[in-house]
């Protein structure tokens, strides 16, 4: 009895313009075509994921993943992770953070709130590159579910 | 500061003392001087006082002799003659007793034998003339006898005696009053000095007390100085180490957000390197393959491109990301052990120290080098880990730079100084010349000849952690025939930290 499901919009909130694009460029490659929705800060990211008035409203039926970097220039990627785990509409979002710290504490930060999965970007582009693809093949196979 | 020295309050005690001892010195000998002396007025006085009695006694013996010859010849009775004898017994003793006793009042300068010879000698008359008369009454001669007693010769001879008995009684009385006087002076000069005395007594006790009071004060003044002072300089040393540690974890800080900024970039540096370069691929393969003229310079200017320029440009920049990355690594390394929270327990020293060496023990032995604790290292409340990376990476420095040629000799020492524990690793090694003191302790930095491998972390690691201990690492060296290091924490890091943790 399972509809189709709709499509999954990735958002990526990401402020280095470089590191959005590798990332999109090797997701891809690993043959993701979902539409991929960029974010240079978080207060648009915010907007856009929990509407204008901030009610989370806004998400409804707009099922989505998001892609997060916790440095941030306006805020920090935790305080965004916070608010939609905070959120009923968007809490069953699936987070994936993606981030330069593999601070132990950090992680073990964003597991606490709520992140899906935690992803270091190495320096090492082969293991970066690596790194997205299989985000990418683990997005393809991914059910979002979908809220009414 | 301790005003007045000790050596003063001893010196103004000493002079009290001996003050005191003067004075009591001079009670003591007034007492004995004036004691004495009214001992000789004393025995004096009761000479003269004898003289009285003994001329009064001389009377009284030629008054009873004479009351007695009377009765006799009154009553005829033969019982009165028993007192005349008694009477003239006595006479005969007391004249001797007084012409001894009257020559000794003031040692004979007071009554001249004369007058006492004198008195003696009419005494003795009188007696003869109450014997002559008893021996007329006894024979019957009572014309005679009553012939001599009108004669009033016998209440002459008394008066005479009298008046002569009263001189001397006079000179005697004298002599008692004048030494009377003389004791009540000595008593009374006497009491007067025991006052005296008493009273310096009591002023020299007041003054040595007043001293001593004064001494305590200042000693306690001294002692309050002392430990506002000392609490002084606690507070200093816990400002300074606030302080460092604060700059530390600034420094702390400050590296974190260095490091992971500049990774940021380095990714996109690498991730868009690795695209140029497989764009090259592309372009390399595509170049090779497009037939051309060989002659045209364009086509081998391209080839020249695809085959050396970008390879060895693209290397390049592989190998400094490379090193960049390990540059970055290192910091956040040293970053992230600066922001570890630390732990302080109670270590025992010794072992902790024995412990590091043992975990390096190959090192030292492959480097023939000897390593020992000299005497006892203070045990601290500090944390294990840092404390063993400090002397892993002190200890391993010493087998690292050792001198060729000169067998290695490694010790550590430890002592505690004020609220500090101080260690030393000290070595025979080359040496470490002044003007790289500082440097040492930087990060990426390395003195001396470069021949061993290292990326001049771990002495910077060392002053951290140091510092973040509540101390600070530093050396001392003269260049060529060994270095010592010394490392300085606070020996408590719980009672250190106090305000800091709050």
């Amino acid at each position: 009895m399972s509809k189709e499901p709709k499509p999954v919009a990735i958002i990526m909130i990401e402020d280095d313009e470089g590191h959005a694009r590798l990332i999109e460029k090797n997701i891809r490659r690993a043959g993701v075509t979902n539409e991929i929705i960029s974010f240079r800060n978080g207060t648009s990211a915010i907007t856009y994921l929990l509407g204008a008035d901030g009610s989370g409203q806004a998400a409804v039926g707009r099922p989505s993943l998001v892609l997060l970097d916790l440095n941030l220039p306006d805020m920090t990627g935790i305080d965004i992770l916070a608010r939609l785990k905070a959120n009923e509409h968007t809490r069953r979002t699936p987070v994936i953070v993606l981030t330069t710290t593999d601070d132990v504490r950090e992680i073990q930060r964003c597991y606490d709130l709520g992140a899906n999965v935690y992803i270091t970007k190495p320096l090492n582009y082969e293991s970066f590159a690596n790194a997205i693809r299989q985000l990418g093949l683990f997005l393809s196979v991914m059910q979002i579910p979908e809220l009414d | 500061m301790l005003r007045l020295g000790g050596g003063r309050f001893v010196g103004y005690n000493l002079l009290l003392l001996a003050g005191g001892a003067v004075v009591l010195l001079m009670i003591v000998s007034a007492a004995f001087i004036f004691s004495s002396r009214s001992q000789v007025h004393a025995t004096e006085a009761l000479r003269a006082a004898r003289v009285d009695r003994l001329v009064l006694e001389f009377i009284s013996d030629l008054v009873d002799a004479e009351t007695a010859q009377r009765g006799y010849i009154i009553t005829s009775n033969p019982t009165y003659l028993e007192p005349y004898e008694k009477a003239l017994g006595q006479f005969t003793e007391d004249s001797a007793d007084l012409r001894l006793r009257a020559a000794e009042v003031d040692e004979g300068r007071a009554i001249a034998p004369e007058p006492v010879e004198e008195l003696i000698k009419l005494g003795q008359t009188k007696m003869d003339l109450v014997g002559r008369n008893l021996a007329e009454f006894r024979a019957g001669h009572l014309d005679q006898l009553r012939l001599v007693l009108a004669s009033d010769q016998g209440r002459v001879l008394m008066d005479q005696i009298r008046q002569k008995g009263a001189v001397i009684r006079d000179i005697a009385a004298s002599v008692r009053v004048a030494r009377a006087a003389a004791m009540r002076d000595a008593a009374f000069m006497l009491t007067t000095m025991i006052t005296l005395g008493v009273a310096m007594i009591v002023v020299l006790t007041a003054g040595a007390t007043m001293v001593m009071i004064r001494h305590i004060k200042q000693i306690d003044e001294a002692r309050q100085e002392l430990i506002e002072n000392n609490q002084e300089l606690e507070s200093r040393v816990r400002e300074r180490t606030e302080a460092v540690m604060r700059t530390n974890d600034e420094l702390q800080r400050y590296a974190y957000i260095v490091s992971h900024d500049l990774r940021a970039p380095l990714v996109n540096i690498m991730g868009f390197t690795s695209e140029l370069e497989s764009a090259t691929e592309r372009l390399t393969t595509y170049v090779r393959k497009v037939d051309g003229d060989d002659e045209n310079p364009d086509r081998a200017d391209a080839l020249l491109a695809v085959d050396e320029d970008i390879p060895e440009a693209l290397g390049f920049i592989h190998s400094s990301m490379k090193r960049m990355d390990g540059l970055i690594n290192e910091i956040l390394k040293l970053s992230r052990a600066g922001r570890r929270v630390l732990e302080p327990v109670p270590l025992d020293m010794q072992g902790l120290v024995s412990e590091c060496i043992d975990s390096i023990r190959q090192r030292f032995d492959e480097a023939g080098a000897e390593v020992r604790i000299e005497g006892r290292l203070p045990d601290v409340v500090s944390d294990r880990s840092a404390l063993q990376q400090i002397f892993t990476n002190l200890l391993d420095n010493a087998t690292k730079y050792l001198k060729d040629g000169r067998p290695g000799q490694i010790a550590v020492r430890g002592r505690l100084e004020r609220g500090s524990a101080v260690f030393e690793v000290e070595d025979n090694g080359r040496g470490i010349a002044e003007a790289d003191f500082e440097r040492i302790f930087e990060l990426f930095r390395r003195a001396g000849i470069q021949d061993k491998p290292g990326e001049g972390i771990g002495l910077a690691h060392t002053r951290m952690l140091s510092r973040r201990l509540g101390g600070d690492v530093s050396v001392r060296s003269d260049g060529e025939t060994g270095t010592t290091f010394i490392v300085t924490i606070a020996r408590d890091l719980v009672l250190r930290m106090g305000r800091n943790e709050t």
